[in-house]
């Protein structure tokens, strides 16, 4: 089952902020009409409201805000930065943005719960760090 | 005993949080049910403990009748580990 697309999955993306590097994550989704730009600006608007816990590990964030009407259909994008970048906080640093999109409050969730297992083994944060081609971040994901 | 996770939405960080403290607790033998919710409605859900990041946990210093424990990150093993099992040999 595909959690991913492939076309959602982008490596060493070159960016000079935090924002940009969601925004950029962001339209990988809106070019396929997933989601309206408004969503992302709610999350660069749900990181300054509610501070970094969006970062769930080291250098990896899950970016998200509150289902509404922007989302089409639940969807998900995974970007990994060329080089980590300072995310809203100066010490708080990613390198891997997972943006998720939630229409509602439970049609996410199996996508959501297949890839947060696959990322609580043990180095796969590492592996998708150092990943070069986002084929291989898409095998790691999805099988 | 019900645990809630807390993330700005409940339903996003406080899932990983969620399915993160599930395994602990199944591993370790203890006894929890566990939920999510959002900073904004957390203290008006039952439950017996409340685990939320530190800049959330702030919004709701003080005002909160049951325990609340601060995560720093919601997916590293080792610090929530530590954490659920200091809450359950404390209770």
């Amino acid at each position: 089952m595909e959690c991913i697309k492939l076309d959602h999955i982008k490596t060493n993306v070159e960016v000079d902020s935090w924002e940009d590097a969601i925004y950029f994550a962001g339209e990988l989704l809106e070019k396929d009409e997933l989601i309206d730009h408004i969503y992302t600006d709610n999350i660069i608007q749900a990181v300054k409201e509610f501070g970094t816990y969006m970062v769930l590990l080291p250098e990896f964030v899950l970016a998200h805000s509150a289902p509404c009407s922007a989302v089409k259909e639940s969807s998900m994008s995974l970007i990994t930065l060329k080089k980590k970048l300072p995310f809203y906080k100066d010490d708080v640093f990613v390198s891997v943005i997972l943006f998720m999109a939630c229409k509602d409050k439970t049609s996410h969730m199996e996508n959501l719960k297949k890839i947060a297992e696959k990322l609580m083994i043990d180095g796969t944060i590492e592996k998708i760090k150092t990943s070069q081609d986002s084929l291989d971040i898409y095998k790691l994901l999805n099988e | 005993m019900k645990i809630q996770t807390v993330c700005g939405f409940g339903c996003g960080s406080s899932l990983m949080l969620k399915m993160n403290m599930e395994k602990i607790i199944k591993d370790n033998n203890f006894e929890a049910e566990l939920f999510c919710g959002d900073v904004g409605t957390c203290l008006s859900n039952p439950c017996d403990a409340i685990f939320i990041s530190r800049e959330l946990a702030e919004r709701i210093e003080g005002r909160a009748q049951v325990p609340v424990v601060v995560i720093d990150n919601f997916m590293n093993k080792q610090e929530v580990e530590e954490k659920v099992l200091n809450f359950f040999k404390n209770i």
